[in-house]
């Protein structure tokens, strides 16, 4: 009975592993995958196009990611003129991915030449997007997604609904679970992250994009707090919990928000519009069926969107979109060389920028070497960083590894969660004094000096190097006149910080 | 057949993805090869409280200093809006390369020396003075330290390497210790004079 049991669980598993991989549907979902990741790559790409010469090859300063890993030559370097090829084809490639013209072999390029172009610069192109980008194309390449939404479906003349098999978009899927549990991973071992500081300093870095937000958030570590321990749990839950009908749109929800919070406060723009896309390998065909529908109840119900649809350019869109199914024509060699002379075409297309791009280049003369006068000339460096060359290597001084000083009454994960600068006599509050790395074993004191400017009480204590944060638990004493007193920071020699604290009744 | 084949690629795409992450969450050889950076999904692995530059000089006969990075053509600036690419180099790997790529491309006098030089501060002077107000009742101005990280001759030759900043940084506040300071100090020959001993 036991090993029947055994059986039957094991059909059953057989039986759920084949409907989750071999199940058929319509790539709807990958098919908007396929349309909108290419677009956010060209993103990355252009502005890149015209620095292909310096970024990518031979003949400029190509920084490849294998030197860091301490391999050489991997890959091989192309001459200036092959990596303008490489980047002109890549964009059309990209242009030919989205439409879904010769969609297979499009991305097939598109993935070959734009792993192959990041490689070759970890300092301005390559990031742990462009890695999940070159995933993304690689299972959209072995998937069926040009068979709907395409200039390869509007070409096909037979049936517009095939049904495939599922497993690419179920690899894209877990391949987005996977990078999940990966980053919460990371987040596990960096100690810093769960207590604000590794957060807190990247929200105040300018090295990417403007973030404002980021810079004011930095003031509240009890949100980072909260947030960053949901963004961890919400990372090691999503492989196992996105699955659920009920939690998927939660689930999803969540990572938008999160992934678009990123902007305005770490000032990232590709990453998540990388991610969301990716999103889009989660919409069943029938989420998408769904979402047709509602679109043309929408038309229906608004006089302004059924003018809108009226217009022709919009009414065959909205049919192409909306369709299902559409008459064979001709006959099967009239079919062929419709495909041959489309191909021609998408080949010529794809020569021709390879030239054009080649040319346009030739033409820029990227380095300026081909002006009037010759090559350009260097420039002088600053006067005042060349003046400070010669300043003997310093310690850095004690007032810049003063982060913060801050008064509050409790703490949340070892910072302070409501400031305040106002306290009754006899109430206690904690002053919390907040160093950067490195720093060495330091002597601060933090006295309380009366309206006067008089020390009236003195409170010492040793920070280690590996501490960051130093509390002070003060009592106010109910003989203390009522008055704004300060609160001063100091070493031995020199006082860093004051903050003035106002004591009532 | 074809089932077959597709059951392949699902175990080998799935199995690499997930020795990704295991050999991550154990840190086990992470960095052993530049295609593991495709299966290692450590965003944000590290932190500063300190905002860094990079200036690449070269010095010529004359004595005179010139900018090396980016080259008087013009920058491209990736993440930001106008940070050029030597900026994004913590290790300072392909320094040399962009200096030398400039020095080639461009009409000079002999250079003597390529200097990488750090210019560091700590990340809250990046706040506007308003919001440094709330750190700080009492800000201070804000201080950057410059610090030669490496020298070289134009040919690629090192000349002298003294490190990024932050690590020697990191070796003073640990060496400020009288006790730690001495145990540095070296306690027996590099030479053995005597073998029979």
């Amino acid at each position: 009975m036991d090993a029947s049991i055994d059986h039957a669980e094991t059909r059953s598993l057989k039986a759920s592993l084949n409907d989750f991989f071999y199940s058929k549907e319509t790539p709807y979902g990958l098919a908007l995958v396929r349309i909108f990741l290419p677009l956010i790559l060209l993103c990355v790409i252009v502005p890149r196009w015209s620095f292909a010469r310096e970024l990518y090859s031979s003949d400029g300063a190509a920084a490849p990611l294998a030197l860091t890993y301490q391999v050489m030559n991997f890959p091989p370097e192309p001459s200036g003129t092959l990596a303008v090829i490489m980047m002109s084809v890549l964009v059309l490639s990209l242009i030919s991915s989205s439409a879904g013209w010769f969609t297979r072999t499009s991305l097939t390029i598109s993935l070959c030449l734009y792993t192959y172009i990041n490689l070759l610069d970890s300092l301005s192109t390559m990031t742990k997007y462009s890695a999940i980008s070159s995933h993304l194309l690689l299972i959209l390449a072995l998937s069926r997604c040009g068979s709907v939404w395409s200039v390869d479906s509007w070409r096909a003349a037979k049936k517009l609904r095939p049904r495939f098999h599922v497993w690419p978009r179920r690899l894209m899927q877990l391949l987005i679970g996977l990078i999940y549990l990966g980053a919460a991973m990371t987040k596990l071992h960096t100690g810093e992250y769960f207590s604000s500081d590794q957060l807190r300093h990247w929200l105040m870095t300018n090295l990417n994009h403007h973030n404002p937000a980021g810079e004011i958030l930095s003031f509240y570590p009890e949100i980072i707090i909260a947030m960053a321990n949901i963004a961890i749990l919400w990372q090691l839950i999503f492989f196992f919990v996105v699955w659920r009908p009920w939690a998927r749109f939660l689930i999803l929800g969540m990572g938008v928000f999160f992934h678009v919070s990123t902007t305005p406060t770490l000032g990232l723009y590709i990453f998540p519009c990388v991610m969301i896309s990716s999103y889009l390998s989660f919409l069943s065909e029938r989420d998408v069926r769904l979402c047709i529908v509602g679109g043309r109840k929408l038309f229906r119900r608004f006089e302004t969107l059924r003018r809108v649809r009226s217009l022709s350019a919009v009414r065959s869109f909205a049919e192409f979109i909306g369709r299902e199914q559409r008459e064979p024509v001709g006959s099967t060699s009239a079919k062929r060389a419709a495909w041959v002379g489309s191909f021609y075409a998408w080949a010529t297309i794809l020569f021709c920028s390879a030239v054009v791009g080649v040319a346009a280049e030739h033409s820029l003369d990227p380095y300026k070497q081909r002006g009037a006068d010759g090559p350009l000339l260097l420039r002088r460096a600053d006067p005042r960083l060349i003046a400070r060359l010669n300043e003997p290597f310093e310690a850095i001084a004690d007032i810049d590894l003063v982060l913060s000083l801050d008064v509050g009454s409790s703490t949340l994960g070892g910072v302070l969660l409501d400031l305040d600068d106002e306290y009754r006599r006899d109430e206690p509050f904690i002053v919390q004094l907040t160093l950067v790395p490195p720093h060495p074993d330091m002597w601060l004191e933090c006295n309380l000096l009366d309206p006067a400017g008089i020390t009236i009480h003195r409170a010492g204590q040793v920070v280690p190097r590996e501490q960051l944060r130093a509390n002070w638990n003060y009592q106010i004493p109910g003989t203390l006149p009522v008055g704004t007193y300060t609160l001063e920071l100091r070493t031995a020699d020199r006082v860093l910080a004051t903050r003035p604290i106002s004591i009532t009744d | 057949m074809e089932r077959w084949s597709t059951h392949a690629i699902i175990a080998i795409y799935l199995g690499i993805l997930t020795m990704g992450v295991v050999v991550h969450a154990v840190q086990f050889r992470e960095h052993s090869h530049p295609l593991k950076y495709f299966v290692i999904w450590d965003m944000f692995c590290g932190w500063s409280a300190w905002e860094q530059r990079t200036h690449i000089l070269g010095e010529g006969e004359s004595g005179e200093f010139y900018e090396l990075a980016p080259g008087p053509w013009g920058s491209f600036s990736a993440y930001s809006e106008n940070l050029s690419r030597q900026h994004y180099d913590p290790f300072a790997e392909h320094m040399l390369r962009q200096a030398q790529n400039s020095l080639a491309r461009t009409s000079h006098e002999p250079i003597r020396r390529i200097l990488v030089v750090e210019e560091s501060w700590a990340k809250k002077y990046n706040l506007p003075a308003h919001l440094a107000e709330k750190l700080t009742p009492t800000p201070t101005d804000k201080q950057s330290y410059i610090h030669i990280r490496d020298i070289f001759l134009p040919d690629g030759t090192s000349v002298e390497h003294r490190g990024a900043w932050l690590a020697r940084q990191a070796r003073v506040a640990l060496l400020d210790n009288p006790r730690l300071e001495q145990l540095t100090m070296p306690r027996f020959p590099v030479v053995a004079m005597n073998r029979a001993e």
